[in-house]
């Protein structure tokens, strides 16, 4: 809960910063859709695998906080797991081909299962082509309270929001 | 929760990501070329030093952010999870 307020307060913020700055609430949005293998183990499950198909979003708050979610469908399980939660990133900020992030985040899981719980996470994405906007993407992700872990491997395509003025 | 403790809860997964590049590049050894500079990446993002910078970096930001309104930047691990 403390998190969440503390987003809140974030967003809040930012809402009420002083008009005349370049950045427009739009330019602070990334989206992405994309496919990706998931790995879940822990000490009291077996370890289960699974293909999911994820949509993922981020707010850009500064230049290395973003609040970032997503929704994911695991194919062969048939679950639908989401997350939503706080994002840093943790190299430099001006390289938009590379990154890595940590951050928390809360999960949440359709069915009964691993993840449905507060999380600690890193993140990897890369963009390997100069001519493609292609993102391949890692994660890493542990439960704060069973220590269950979530490992992901997949590609992402960023879409590009036509929201803002013309 | 703070920064500093969004970081150090943080710190394992970032190490366990490093592992499992790791674990892919010991299967896969022609990916080493590939994968081996994001390992060292993650290893020095999740450094004592880099961690601890990261975090002053941060609360700074924090306090400029009402003065200096968004500063939005694209990061593509914000699409990894």
């Amino acid at each position: 809960m403390r998190l969440a307020s503390a987003i809140a307060v974030l967003l809040g913020l930012t809402l009420i910063s002083p008009p005349g700055h370049a950045a427009t609430l739009w330019d602070s949005f990334t989206v992405g859709v994309g496919a990706q293998g998931a790995w879940f183990d822990g000490a009291d499950q077996e370890p289960v695998r699974d293909f999911e198909a994820t949509g993922r979003g981020a707010f850009s708050i500064t230049p290395h906080i973003s609040a970032v979610g997503g929704v994911q469908y695991g194919f062969m399980e048939s679950y639908v797991r989401s997350s939503v939660g706080v994002r840093i990133t943790a190299t430099d900020v001006a390289d938009q081909n590379f990154s890595v992030g940590v951050g928390v985040a809360r999960h949440f899981r359709s069915e009964p299962g691993p993840m449905d719980e507060w999380c600690a996470e890193a993140g990897l994405g890369w963009k390997p082509l100069a001519t493609s906007q292609v993102l391949l993407t890692a994660s890493s992700s542990i439960g704060l309270d069973t220590s269950r872990r979530l490992f992901t491997l997949g590609a992402m395509f960023p879409l590009k929001l036509t929201f803002a003025a013309q | 929760m703070t920064i500093q403790d969004i970081i150090a809860k943080a710190a394992p997964a970032l190490a366990d990501l490093e592992k499992r590049l790791a674990e892919i590049v010991a299967q896969y050894p022609d990916l080493t070329k590939v994968l081996q500079p994001k390992i060292d990446a993650l290893r020095a993002a999740g450094s004592a030093e880099g961690l601890f910078a990261l975090g002053q970096e941060v609360m700074r930001e924090l306090a400029a952010l009402p003065s200096t309104g968004l500063d939005p930047k694209r990061h593509p691990s914000d699409l990894a999870g």
